[in-house]
């Protein structure tokens, strides 16, 4: 899968860290670190909706599609 | 969750497995300062069984060494009949036993022997390797990625080892066949294959590919934010 996640740069845009972010949601540092790092499987549709709303941004702004394979640890 | 549950079936069959362990342990070590023994010293009334295994010192017996194999014979049958039902002719066929006999130290000793440790020792391993994944199921873990491999090989040796089995009790009819005779009894060499045993590590082999796409799923449902 070469869906990336760019929550880094939204959240520079916003100013914000991980930790006000998880506060906000209600979803650990230790998931959005996983989310954050590009190390989820999956994202559910309702931590989606939650980070869309708190960060005033569509799912586009959070995913990108990239044709090169993602790095394996 | 990693909450350990000490009254679940998982706990009492950790703890039945650990006597087990030990049991075969002390028996494997047993064996080994017997047999080590043996080469040097001379001991009275020393018994060994290859198939199924087992090992033991007889005080009372007066001879040296002996041996239990595993035989097949044929009878030279005289008329089997059942007139009440209307059965003229019937045959014995496939009669197995054991035959015990007083053996000197010498290589089919040793053999016999070394296969022994060799037997308990993979007892003693797949006790150790069950034990393991008992304790991941108890730990509410058990789709741990070693678990899949663990079983994977537990099934394998189930496998291999019902093969080696059939061997060693086609070798040991062999060794009975050419070196003994008996009035009215004919010596003869099968393998005494069990197709339950192969089907009990199939049936593990399957079990090991679910552990394998449970481990890949509860991986997936981790990594699900």
């Amino acid at each position: 899968m070469a869906i990336r996640v760019k929550l880094d740069h939204v959240l520079l845009d916003r100013r914000l860290t991980l930790t006000d972010l998880a506060n906000r949601i209600g979803i650990t540092i230790a998931n959005l670190s996983v989310l954050k790092t590009n190390k989820a499987r999956a994202i559910r549709f309702s931590t989606l909706d939650a980070l869309c709303r708190e960060l005033h941004c569509q799912p586009s702004d959070l995913l990108e599609w990239t044709a090169e394979e993602p790095d394996q640890e | 969750m990693n909450v350990k549950r000490p009254r679940s079936p998982a706990s009492f069959l950790i703890a039945l497995l650990l006597v087990v362990r030990v049991a075969v342990a002390i028996v494997l070590v047993v064996t080994i300062a017997i047999l080590a023994l043996s080469l040097f010293a001379d001991i009275r009334g020393l018994e060994m069984t290859v198939v199924p295994p087992s090992f033991g010192v007889n005080p009372e017996s007066h001879s040296g060494w002996s041996m239990t194999i595993p035989i097949s014979v044929a009878v030279d049958q005289g008329r089997i009949a059942a007139p009440s039902l209307g059965i003229e002719r019937a045959e014995i066929h496939d009669l197995r036993g054991s035959l015990r006999f007083p053996v000197q130290r010498g290589r089919l000793f040793l053999g016999n022997g070394l296969l022994l440790i060799l037997g308990i020792g993979v007892v003693l391993w797949m006790a150790t390797e069950l034990q393991r994944v008992l304790r991941t199921v108890r730990e509410g873990k058990p789709f741990a990625p070693s678990n899949a491999a663990r079983i994977g090989r537990i099934a394998w040796v189930v496998i291999v080892g019902e093969f080696a089995r059939a061997a060693i009790v086609y070798l040991e009819n062999s060794y009975a066949a050419s070196h003994f005779t008996a009035e009215g009894l004919r010596f003869t060499a099968r393998a005494d294959f069990s197709v339950l045993a192969i089907l009990e590590g199939v049936i593990l082999l399957v079990i090991a590919e679910v552990f394998r796409i449970g481990t890949r799923l509860d991986e997936d449902q981790s990594l699900t934010v």
